[in-house]
């Protein structure tokens, strides 16, 4: 779990496309609140359609809210805020250099020259500084898109489905360059269908369906929640009567092995009450609840 | 400033960078110079045909019609170009999401607007360089007296404003349509319209004119047209069109054919308005691209402070 200061807080934040001229409106977000803290890596979650683009573009002011506030804890937003689209544009008959020389000039950076060629050598974009951008692959174009939102080293980045359409390579290193931004204290607000990718990158999930907030994990504590399985080498009557009161998720049909969800540090206590009631334990192992399992629970109403 | 001179470098840019740049001046240089060659075989004509003795005036008289002539079709030729050219300013950036990624950088809407409209008034001032280099080299070729500097820089008035009119109608057409065929069908109808909506205001209007007093001349037949009619005229680009004679002093004065619709700084300073309407329509257009909150809600919050 992070624990750091506030640097992207939205409150009640309302979006309903159509107007009242037009009999057909859709209520994309209904206040929608959330904070995001210094550092942390935050997944937003949910099916095509739940709000998770309009709730990116409302924090860009790409669309104008109905109603609702985005702040930053006073930070200006033009330098605070970096943003990686779903599918990055780019003046595509100029070289990434002069992309970037764009984005620098109107983040007002004091040496924008030397900062683009920087940023073009960390993220291995150096070679191609003068090819235009029409020539580059999906996956160069998304390194540059990123390459460019953190030219001006924002606090926070804004991802929107950045590793929609990427091979596992490019995927892999995506995931590399996050965590070394995340290194650097930035924090990110990263909409994916990913849930793997979200499990290895992020701090925190909120899961959001028909333009509300349904859940916010933090994946600290989401953790500490575990799904223990416990082996026997024999049947035994008294062990399922031992771990009434025990959420028992599955139970296998010849009563050899038991599925718990439970806290981690209540895992030796159960061990300890099927061994006492003469089960003879044979293995057990502990299995994290991940963004698949919680997803399922949030939006299929089932239990892993 | 600074987000101006950010976007202006940009857009120069762009413009060198894109091959359709080099095509346009060599088109509008063919152009150009094929319109002369029209202009000077017609000057020729009339200077071969003529019955009236040759004197230094008639020679003079005879060039500037043909320059008239040659800056009237250059203009009619120009709005076109520059309209359909100025309506694809934005529409391939807005087309590619370009314009609305720029815009959450949050900066100013006029700075990014204007820099595209300035840019293109810069390819505007070479369009008129390239047509008056080409009217020098092909009327050049005679051995005439040919016109002073300052007749020639004084017919280039009107037909600049006219090109910068409708470069400016052109760069609104293009904040409203996301779609670069839509573009380009937008401005060839904006064109016809407005070419329709000049011919038939003008023609009702001085009609009217003489309705109301049979004694009207070309000088005073402003006078007489009535209010509708005078609105549907002196808004509309294409009443511009009536400076160049204006300006070279070869007005016909025959009030139905060649009505004088305004004296020349009047007619500038009506083209500059133009202009200015044109770019605050488009501009405001352009507005809908990016906002945090609604009108409604920016105007309510406004009105509370």
């Amino acid at each position: 779990m992070t624990s750091g200061t506030e640097v992207l807080i939205g409150r009640d934040l309302s979006k309903t496309y159509g107007n009242r001229f037009t009999t057909r409106t859709v209520q994309a977000l209904d206040g929608v609140s959330f904070e995001l803290r210094e550092g942390e890596i935050c997944g937003l979650v949910g099916p095509n359609g739940a709000g998770k683009s309009t709730l990116i573009k409302l924090i860009m002011g790409i669309e104008p809210k109905d109603r609702g506030e985005v702040s930053m804890n006073g930070l200006d937003p033009r330098v605070a805020l970096g943003y990686v689209p779903e599918r990055p544009t780019f003046f595509e008959d100029l070289s990434p250099f002069h992309n970037l020389l764009y984005a620098a000039r109107l983040c007002d950076l004091p040496e924008p020259e030397e900062a683009c060629l920087l940023v073009l050598r960390e993220f291995g974009l150096e070679d191609w500084k003068d090819e235009p951008v029409v020539n580059f692959s999906k996956g160069m174009k998304q390194r540059l898109a990123i390459a460019r939102s953190v030219l001006h080293q924002p606090k926070v980045l804004i991802m929107d489905e950045p590793f929609s359409g990427l091979d596992p390579g490019m995927m892999m290193e995506l995931r590399g360059i996050m965590k070394s931004l995340k290194g650097r204290g930035m924090a990110m607000l990263l909409s994916s269908h990913e849930l793997n990718e979200i499990d290895q990158l992020c701090d925190s999930i909120l899961f959001i369906k028909s333009g509300r907030i349904v859940k916010k994990e933090e994946f600290g504590a989401v953790v500490q929640t575990v799904n223990f399985r416990i082996m026997l080498a024999s049947p035994n009557g008294a062990v399922p009567a031992a771990l009434t009161g025990r959420n028992v998720l599955s139970q296998s049909p010849d009563g050899l092995s038991f599925l718990i969800e439970t806290p981690k540090e209540k895992v030796p206590d159960i061990v300890a009450e099927v061994v006492e009631a003469g089960g003879r334990v044979v293995g057990c192992g502990i299995a994290q609840r991940k963004a698949e399992d919680l997803y399922a629970e949030v939006f299929q109403g089932a239990k892993a | 400033m600074r987000d101006l001179t950010a976007h202006l470098r940009k857009d120069v840019r762009l413009l060198m960078t894109d091959p359709m740049f080099a095509i346009l001046l060599v088109a509008l240089a063919g152009i150009a110079f094929i319109i002369a060659l029209v202009s000077c075989a017609g000057y020729v004509s009339s200077m071969t045909y003529g019955s009236d003795v040759v004197t230094q005036a008639s020679l003079e008289l005879k060039q500037r019609q043909a320059l008239a002539s040659y800056w009237g079709t250059i203009a009619g030729v120009f709005m076109v170009i520059f309209t359909v050219v100025a309506a694809l300013a934005l529409t391939g950036e807005k087309e590619s999401g370009m314009v609305r990624y720029v815009l959450t950088y949050r900066t100013s809407k006029l700075w990014f607007y204007a820099s595209k409209f300035i840019v293109l008034l810069g390819v505007v001032i070479m369009a008129m360089l390239i047509a008056l280099i080409s009217y020098l080299v092909v009327f050049s070729f005679m051995d005439v007296p040919m016109l002073d500097i300052g007749t020639l820089a004084a017919s280039m008035v009107f037909p600049l404003l006219i090109a910068m009119v409708f470069t400016a109608i052109g760069l609104t057409l293009s904040t409203m349509s996301d779609k670069k065929a839509g573009a380009i069908v937008a401005s060839v109808a904006i064109f016809f319209l407005l070419s329709l909506l000049s011919q038939m205001s003008i023609g009702l209007g001085v009609s009217a004119a003489y309705d109301i007093n049979p004694d009207v001349t070309a000088q005073n037949v402003t006078e007489f047209i009535p209010l509708e009619y005078k609105v549907l005229i002196y808004a509309n680009p294409l009443v511009l069109g009536f400076g160049t004679d204006l300006m070279l002093n070869i007005s016909y004065y025959d009030h139905f054919t060649s009505p004088q619709l305004f004296d020349p700084g009047w007619g500038a300073a009506l083209g500059l308005s133009m202009v200015l309407v044109w770019f605050a329509i488009g501009l405001v257009s352009f507005s809908r691209e990016r906002m945090d909150k609604g009108w409604l809600t920016r105007i309510r919050g406004r009105l509370k402070r």
